[in-house]
């Protein structure tokens, strides 16, 4: 999946991945320069997803009243 | 001249003539001589302070927990039958007055607890935030209004399926049980069904301690949650759901985080990245100068102890050196030692040719 086709959801969920590698025993500085930059762009979709995308309610078609 | 009729027929007569007059009829009443016969069916008397008429009814059609002295409201059909005897045959049931609904309340509550409905074992937890969620209630209710504004001031990006029912009045229930058979049913299931209903009066919320409701609550595939009332108010359906919260709003701040908080977080946690790689590249820094500081310093050591060797070695070759033997007094001798033959003796200063005169064994 690319990274815009991602809900805010997996989008911090990928986050909290990236925070979790560098706070593990695999890190490695040379691989960490370019993870911080995903980390900040990860950061900023998600600030911007949040700030601007509003929620979709669709009301349901069907009626639930009593059939006579 | 009066109509001549057999029983029967006067009975069909009387029949026809109640079916028109009072196709349905809703009494008020006190329950008494309650009783379950067979185990569906349900046969009570509905009275008041001077009349009692008998009431039939199917057990399934039996929503609430009725006990004798409990006030009630029902919905029937007046009937004679064939016996001569003149009875109700009921379609609804519910209890009237603060005190019998209560009564009704804690009669079906214990009922449903002792079948384990409401056990914590149940619940189950909720994706957060979802990404999808059905909404149960009413478009025009207040507390549909609040749900949606606190959630849109929370998060964003959700998909809400709204299913607009009766909160309130006779149907309700069962509108509210098709609307969760409805979303049980979907091809993509949403990940969570939240019953939505503003304040009311003890008789506005019993529609939410329906038993068939609570029953069709607990047999949800998907989580349930249930923001039904204010804060003091607990239905029976508060009790089944997975999660419950104490109102319409409330419910809105447990299904979703707050995004501010949301985007407060993501930036300490970015924050914190970078200080950690600050951290993290300072104290290699740190190691490397160390490591550079002892690779100096075993060398300088080395260097000395080979220093020391050579001048330990050059001062023996010269300790060993001929000459030095010779500057101290001793001479070097050349030739056969016997008698008469000739020898040659250095010193440090000489070269002297001598004849052995004579020697002997030390």
């Amino acid at each position: 999946m690319k990274k815009n086709e991602m809900t805010i959801k997996e989008k911090i969920e990928q986050l909290d991945q990236l925070v979790a590698w560098f706070e593990s025993d695999n890190f490695d500085v040379e691989e960490a320069s370019s993870r911080l930059k995903e980390a900040a762009v990860l950061a900023e979709a998600i600030k911007t997803q949040l700030e601007s995308v509003a929620n979709d309610v669709q009301e349901v078609k069907e009626s639930f009243a009593a059939r006579e | 001249m009066a109509p001549r009729l057999t029983v029967s027929e006067l009975i069909s007569s009387l029949n026809q003539t109640l079916d028109y007059t009072y196709p349905l009829v809703e009494i008020e009443g006190e329950i008494a001589s309650y009783k379950i016969n067979q185990g569906k069916y349900v046969f009570f008397d509905i009275k008041d302070e001077t009349s009692t008429i008998g009431c039939f009814m199917m057990l399934y059609q039996l929503r609430t927990s009725i006990a004798d002295g409990m006030r009630v409201i029902i919905t029937a059909t007046p009937k004679l039958t064939q016996w001569g005897k003149f009875s109700l045959t009921v379609k609804t049931i519910q209890p009237s007055g603060e005190g019998s609904i209560k009564k009704s309340f804690e009669l079906l509550r214990k009922k449903l607890e002792m079948e384990g409905l409401f056990a914590d074992e149940r619940k189950r937890k909720l994706p957060y935030p979802p990404n999808h969620i059905a909404v149960i209630s009413s478009k025009q209710a207040a507390g549909y209004g609040d749900f949606i504004k606190i959630i849109n001031e929370r998060w964003g990006g959700m998909r809400i399926d709204l299913a607009s029912v009766a909160v309130q009045g006779t149907d309700a229930a069962d509108q509210i049980i098709r609307a969760i058979e409805y979303f049980n049913c979907r091809e993509i299931l949403p990940e969570a069904i939240v019953i939505v209903r503003g304040g009311g009066s003890a008789d506005d919320l019993s529609t939410f301690n329906d038993e068939k409701l609570v029953r069709s609550i607990v047999s949800s595939r998907i989580p349930t949650v249930s923001g039904i009332g204010h804060e003091v108010d607990i239905t029976l359906s508060d009790l089944a759901v997975d999660m419950r919260a104490s109102t319409p709003s409330n419910a809105a701040q447990l299904i979703v985080p707050d995004k501010n908080e949301t985007i407060r977080r993501v930036k300490v946690q970015l924050n914190n990245l970078f200080i950690h790689l600050t951290k993290q590249i300072e104290s290699n820094k740190q190691q490397l100068n160390a490591m550079l500081g002892e690779i100096i310093s075993t060398t300088e050591h080395k260097i000395v102890a080979r220093r020391n060797y050579i001048e330990n070695v050059s001062r023996i070759l010269k300790e060993l050196d001929p000459q030095k033997v010779l500057d101290r007094g001793y001479a070097i001798i050349r030739g056969n030692i016997e008698t008469g033959s000739r020898i040659e003796i250095e010193t440090a200063k000489y070269i002297i040719n001598a004849e052995v005169n004579s020697y002997e064994e030390k």
